[in-house]
């Protein structure tokens, strides 16, 4: 026994006197005899590791340009995002031929922002500007209105947040006056041709068909219309996104069909009608069922995070190509996380009446994925609406609930349904961790009251041996509508501890008995794209609603 | 085998340029490298003749690393599973360790390395955490200066060097 003790501590001297040597000659190797020894030799290599893992990329950029040692700090890299921009082809094909980096690739972000310019929806807020400024250039008139709606959304967002707006918006708004409406027009123009140019040659596909082939370790692809997140606040920094200058106001590219404001819903179109409009995701679904023999990818995820759209629910309608290529990635093995954000409105017309969700199709393809662990579904439902005659479809309709043998994470969000269908598909998920609920529409007189009672006393989750991780968001009610569908995208009230509370240490319902309405003062309003945002809860008083000036714009 | 240890028991430790220390047991035994010699000897063999011996630390580096120590006494030793989630990278630093840590640099460096070798992960976290949060948010050229460091540089170096960062976000 002492003896091995002895050499433990032995062996310490020795690491000790072997760390002394390396890092001298990693000072040579550094190279420079011009160097003082005592600039390099602060700390071995090992624990110079150990301080870079407390920085972030911003960080080890600056010391990797600090001299020759640090430069061959590694950056932390994971993911690569691809779209039909070339900065981002570029850093692409960069990553992939370098063997350094391209064994720690985990994730490719397709970024499916199509750039518009202008953008071409149906908004009638801005039909209203264009006519009343009939004789100005509608480029102009377009390009103004959706930086001005940047500027809005943006007080919306944090107006009555003094801190934010002073310290990080306030210093993101002024960046943003040093550029002009030109150079926000020049920069759209100039992403919309390159985007056209790629296409054209296809140089995104190819970049990911290669992508599928160059990193060993990929197991996850994300298609989001949402790179850009909201106004200063980009979801992801793709390098083209990263290409633009902070602070610039730019007209947001989201690519898939959103709905501005309270405009009208934008109903779901038959899936051949406008395919094209989901041409990124058609694309990487495409080249993924063929590549298949080729990847190792168990995740896909169709991430509209919370804007109001999502992959046209009608895809599922009946059988095409684009069905086989979903099918066909959710059949390869091992195939372990599905999040699905699917564009709904229009389904709950009497003449559509949920088909999409009925037939099967949706759910045949999904029961492909047997080892199943993580299943999430986002729809763009519109809460507000007031037609509810049709019912919508049960979970199990659609959902292969009796194959998920191995499901652990279950999430929805935003969907209409009935209480008691929500705690018998729960019921049957024995093996959960944890269970995200948010926004969702409960149907007839069911309410959120009544709902988490049934989650207590029906479902019993505190009896489980593993108790699932609880997680309940609801909508901020617009302050001057009382509209639950459109206020602040992104944000929620999140009442995780006051649920987990109640469902496990007898704690009272969050909700007035009967209704949806919260019993009490609670909850954390989290922001999904900023993720620094954390405000606890406070009602809004209810304001009249001011009508919205077209004609009131900022000059200069 | 490792005997029953008196609450009050005392250790002595020498540094490298033969200071001796009396230090509580309890104190020692932060250092996962000590601790686990200790478990292995009777207590009869360390004694004030007989100190062990910290090669590579000098007097005041033992001192520090001793204060620090003296004062984390009972705090509660954190398992692996503990240490990845409570890490999780922050670089948030209790009061009394900031104070702790505001010496010069090279002995924030020894303390690291002593830490290091003696195997003190809290210790060893703390300072590389101080050293992290004097890098953050700097220029490279602010960080030049504030450890000291020559550009060495070729201008297609730091170019290659340039293009590369596009490659990686900033968070």
């Amino acid at each position: 026994m002492e003896d091995g003790t002895s050499s433990t501590y032995a062996q310490r001297q020795n690491q000790a006197e072997d760390e002394n040597d390396k890092l001298s000659q990693a000072n040579l190797a550094g190279g420079a005899e011009s160097i003082d020894s005592t600039l390099y030799s602060p700390l071995p290599w090992e624990l110079i590791q150990n301080v870079v893992s407390y920085l972030d990329n911003r960080s080890i950029k600056s010391l990797r340009l600090t001299c020759r040692l640090f430069s061959g700090l590694k950056l932390r890299i994971n993911r690569v995002f691809i779209s039909p921009h070339s900065v981002d082809i570029l850093a692409f094909y960069a990553i992939a031929d370098s063997d350094v980096y391209r064994h720690d690739i985990v994730e490719i972000v397709y970024d499916d922002a199509f750039v518009r310019c202008p953008a071409d929806y149906n908004d009638r807020i801005y039909d209203l500007a264009v006519f009343q400024t009939r004789f100005m250039d509608p480029e102009q008139v377009w390009l103004q209105f959706e930086v001005d709606d940047n500027i809005e959304e943006i007080n919306r967002r944090y107006g009555t947040d003094v801190k934010v707006l002073s310290e990080r918006l306030g210093e993101a708004r002024r960046a943003g006056y040093k550029f002009s409406m030109e150079d926000a027009m020049q920069l759209l123009i100039y992403l919309q041709s390159e985007q056209q140019h790629n296409i054209g040659t296809e140089a995104d596909a190819k970049a990911f068909r290669c992508a599928l082939r160059h990193f060993p370790a990929l197991r996850k692809i994300t298609v989001t219309p949402a790179a850009h997140g909201s106004p200063f606040h980009p979801l992801y920094e793709t390098p083209t996104i990263r290409s633009i200058p902070l602070g610039m106001n730019y007209p947001i590219p989201r690519g898939w069909p959103t709905r501005r404001g309270n405009n009208p819903v934008m109903f779901a179109t038959p899936w051949e009608e406008e395919k094209e409009i989901w041409r990124g995701y058609n694309m990487v679904a495409k080249i993924l069922a063929e590549e298949k023999q080729h990847h190792h990818v168990s995740e896909f995820i169709i991430d509209a995070h919370y804007i109001h759209t999502g992959l046209n629910c009608r895809l599922f309608e009946q059988p095409c190509e684009e069905y086989s290529n979903f099918q066909t990635i959710l059949q390869q093995p091992n195939f372990k996380k599905l999040q699905l954000s699917l564009h709904v409105n229009g389904q709950e017309l009497p003449n559509v009446d949920w088909a999409a969700f009925r037939n099967n199709l949706l759910r045949n393809a999904i029961a492909e994925a047997s080892q199943l662990e993580h299943f999430s579904m986002e729809t763009n439902w519109d809460m507000d609406i007031l037609d509810r005659r049709i019912q919508p479809p049960t979970l199990q309709t659609f959902l292969p609930i009796e194959s998920w043998t191995a499901l652990q994470h279950f999430r929805l969000w935003n969907f209409p349904l009935r209480s008691a269908d929500l705690i018998s598909t729960l019921s049957q998920l024995t093996g959960l961790r944890s269970l995200e609920l948010g926004f969702l529409d409960l149907y007839e007189d069911d309410n959120y009251h009544d709902l988490l009672n049934d989650m207590r006393g029906t479902l019993r989750l505190h009896e489980r041996p593993a108790r699932p991780k609880v997680r309940l968001a609801i909508p901020i009610p617009d302050p001057c509508t009382r509209s639950r569908a459109n206020y602040l995208r992104g944000r929620a009230i999140w009442l995780d501890e006051e649920v987990e509370e109640f469902l496990y240490r007898g704690g009272d319902n969050l909700f007035v008995s009967g209704e949806d309405n919260l019993a009490w003062t609670m909850g954390i309003v989290r922001d999904a794209f900023d993720p620094e945002y954390e405000r606890p809860y406070v009602p809004l008083p209810r304001v009249e609603r001011s009508h919205r000036n077209p004609l009131r714009f900022r000059r200069g | 085998m490792a005997e029953a240890k008196p609450a009050s028991q005392k250790i002595w430790l020498i540094s490298n340029d033969n200071a001796t220390m009396e230090v509580d047991r309890v104190v020692v035994e932060r250092s996962m490298l000590l601790k686990n010699m200790l478990e292995d000897l009777s207590h009869t063999d360390i004694t004030q003749d007989n100190p062990i011996p910290i090669p590579n630390v000098n007097e005041a580096v033992l001192r520090k690393v001793v204060e620090w120590c003296e004062h984390h006494r009972n705090d509660p030793v954190t398992t692996p599973d503990d240490e990845s989630d409570a890490r999780k990278k922050t670089t948030d630093i209790e009061e009394w360790d900031q104070k702790f840590m505001q010496v010069d640099q090279e002995m924030l460096f020894e303390i690291i390395l002593a830490s290091n070798f003696l195997d003190i992960k809290p210790l060893l976290d703390v300072g590389c955490k101080t050293v992290a949060n004097m890098i953050k948010g700097k220029s490279p050229e602010e960080i030049r200066k504030t450890f000291n460091i020559t550009n060495d540089f070729s201008a297609e170096e730091e170019e290659q060097i340039r293009r590369e960062n596009e490659w990686a976000e900033d968070r």
